[in-house]
């Protein structure tokens, strides 16, 4: 299955290839951790937010193909 | 230079005991006297957002007209305000809402809390009203007290008058300064200070403390710290040891490089991806330009633009967060600074507007005439709905922007706030909790964003008590109270400790550093988590006074059209049930007070 990973603000800069969308292939009912896993950079999940088709969603949180999966630095504020 | 001459026609001057006790610094500003004070009991371990509170409750009364002279405008800093510490120099500005008719404290950052306490002042509080409605200004120093007439500058922009003051007095003062809108007593108008680049876009916003200011006659305070001193500290070694472990907890924390580089503009992807952008007037939580209105994009075009353009920007000395920003136009001109998150939600996608430079101009404009930008960006987009302009058109807006500046009746209307457009045009989708507009959060997606917003006793803020940084999900129901209470304790908190909000992942990340510094600081022998304390106080003594003002558990509550109305793209609505939201504040009456 592909999973779709889009990278906001700082994770861009890390990410060399400065593209913000990533599509990964995954093995059928892998989790967010797995695909943590199989990313060009370095994630802290402690500090991240992952917002998977739209909701907030822990790290166990099986993937399905086609899944849109947003990794942004969790912010206290606008 | 013509105009200053005018200063010198009629001014009064007092001289104060010099003196390193901090003492309450109360102005009349029918009299147009300074008086200076010991600090009454029950107010020693208040400041900022809490003193605030207990102010209210023991000396103005519930009822009173907000712009009438039983009202009292109070400016305190924070706790932990005067020594440079990094984000922790903010001023709370307080008194009773026109806006909401309850409790109002609204903060910023810049230079007028910090210069406050080398007056040696703990708090100055505005008192009364003068019967002659010519403007003055305020000069205050160590040593004196003076009221000078400033009426060439009514009607003037804040821009402009702070560059003339500026000229007067000089480029070291601070000045909490109001534009026409305050003038005017809009119930939109804020009170705007003079970051550390002398630009007066701090603006403590919300609940149109700007219209009180301007209901005593007061265009601006100028502060002349020049002969003060830093408030004295206790326990020098310790408190730098605590500000030691809390610098660097701050500067490794991952949200800091990203506040940095992106400011809080970063929320407004954050937000999209969570269904949870407003868009044209609250009817939708994704917004489809959401790219061209991104941090990324703005950073894009600051880095490519050079010129003044900022993409880090400090409003206080010593901030090592840096979240402001400088936005240039093509030619790299500043447009604005800063440009933030709040106010790319309201006056972008709220209303309809896709383009970064246009909804800077937008942000220039409700600066200079002292508006808030939130509630004039819920305001505007009310007013397209009812068809005053087109979403997304920006001259329509500018248009209806100037109708402020002009006083003519829709421009008072829309500058009244969010709840007098929906009445005046007779929309019901109107997005206010006690008469204040919501921030760039839809409480349908972020939905303890939205507990916090109905039971909030400022009314809705996000400053109040933001959920979206929870790992949560925010669309379910039944899990948002307790997590809006806790966010609303830390802010009330924070706010009371003169603590900016982003400054809070670095204490957190340092346990015990706010009660050292506390301790340190004042000699006080406070045991265990204080920031929590504080933050109860402070919230207990909010709710006491709004009882007193007529707020009761139907207050608490979001708009019903929030209740039944789907919003894209989770087709959420807002189901935390009511007994739910009255749960979140049980414990507020039985709360120690100091």
């Amino acid at each position: 299955m592909v999973v779709e990973v889009h990278l906001h603000a700082i994770l861009r800069f890390e990410n060399n290839e400065e593209r913000q969308i990533i599509r990964i292939e995954m093995p059928e009912s892998s989790s967010i951790k797995n695909l943590l896993g199989k990313l060009p950079i370095d994630i802290d999940p402690e500090h991240m937010l992952f917002v998977l088709n739209g909701r907030t969603s822990g790290l166990d949180q099986k993937l399905k193909d086609g899944d849109v999966l947003n990794l942004m630095t969790a912010l206290s504020g606008g | 230079m013509k105009q200053f001459l005018f200063f010198r026609k009629r001014w009064q001057r007092w001289f104060v005991d010099k003196g390193s006790k901090m003492s309450i610094w109360r102005i009349d500003t029918r009299t147009q006297e300074l008086e200076i004070s010991g600090t009454p009991p029950g107010w020693e371990k208040l400041g900022g957002r809490g003193l605030i509170a207990r102010i209210l409750n023991d000396e103005v009364d519930p009822s009173c007209d907000p712009l009438g002279p039983e009202n009292k405008l109070i400016f305190s800093p924070g706790l932990l305000v005067g020594h440079r510490l990094s984000s922790c120099d903010r001023i709370s500005i307080g008194g009773k809402s026109p806006l909401t008719g309850g409790v109002k404290e609204a903060n910023a950052g810049g230079s007028t809390g910090l210069q406050i306490t080398y007056l040696g002042c703990s708090v100055l509080i505005l008192e009364d009203q003068p019967e002659d409605p010519k403007l003055n200004v305020i000069y205050i120093s160590p040593t004196e007290c003076r009221f000078e007439e400033a009426s060439h500058l009514a009607g003037i922009g804040v821009y402009e008058t702070a560059a003339s003051l500026l000229e007067q007095y000089g480029p070291e003062v601070a000045i909490a300064l109001i534009g026409p809108a305050g003038e005017m007593k809009l119930k939109a108008a804020g009170i705007q200070n003079l970051d550390q680049d002398r630009v007066p876009s701090r603006i403590a916003a919300r609940g149109g403390l700007g219209a009180v200011m301007g209901s005593k006659g007061i265009k601006a305070i100028v502060i002349d710290s020049s002969k003060g001193k830093p408030p004295g500290i206790m326990d020098l070694d310790g408190f730098r040891k605590a500000q030691k472990i809390y610098n660097k907890a701050l500067l490794e924390h991952p949200q800091t490089q990203v506040y940095a580089d992106y400011g809080t503009a970063a929320m407004a992807r954050i937000c999209h991806s969570l269904g949870a952008l407003p868009t044209r007037n609250f009817s939708d939580g994704n917004f489809e330009s959401i790219e061209d209105i991104s941090a990324e994009t703005m950073r894009d075009q600051l880095l490519e633009r050079g010129g003044e353009s900022k993409t880090t920007h400090a409003c206080m000395t010593g901030c090592a967060i840096r979240c402001s920003n400088v936005y240039a136009d093509e030619s790299g001109s500043g447009i604005v600074s800063p440009l933030e998150y709040e106010t790319i939600g309201l006056m972008g996608s709220n209303l309809g507007i896709s383009n970064l430079e246009e909804i800077a101009r937008l942000n220039w404009e409700a600066n200079d005439l002292g508006l808030d930008s939130i509630e004039l960006g819920a305001s505007l987009a009310v007013a397209a709905e009812a068809g005053k302009m087109e979403f997304g058109n920006i001259s329509q807006a500018l248009d209806l922007i100037n109708e402020i500046k002009v006083g003519s009746p829709d421009g008072v209307i829309i500058g009244n706030g969010a709840v007098s457009t929906g009445k005046a045009y007779q929309i019901e989708r109107v997005p206010v909790v006690k008469g204040q507009a919501m921030s760039a959060y839809d409480p349908r997606a972020i939905k303890g964003t939205g507990v916090t917003y109905a039971t909030s006793p400022q009314g809705a803020d996000h400053t109040s008590g933001l959920t979206i940084r929870a790992k949560i999900d925010h669309l379910d129901p039944t899990i948002q109270i307790e997590v809006s209470r806790k966010a609303q304790i830390n802010a009330a908190g924070y706010d009371t400790l003169g603590v900016c909000a982003f400054a809070g992942f670095g204490f957190g990340a340092a346990p015990g550093t706010i009660t050292s510094l506390l301790n340190t600081r004042y000699g006080w022998d406070e045991p265990g988590d204080i920031l929590q304390k504080l933050g109860q106080i402070t919230l207990s003594l909010e709710r006491k006074f709004n009882r007193a003002a007529g707020f009761g558990k139907d207050d608490d509550r979001l708009p019903e059209w929030m209740t039944k109305e789907k919003l894209p793209p989770h087709n959420a609505i807002f189901d935390v049930p009511d007994e739910d939201l009255d749960k979140v504040f049980e414990w507020a009456d039985e709360v120690d007070q100091w």
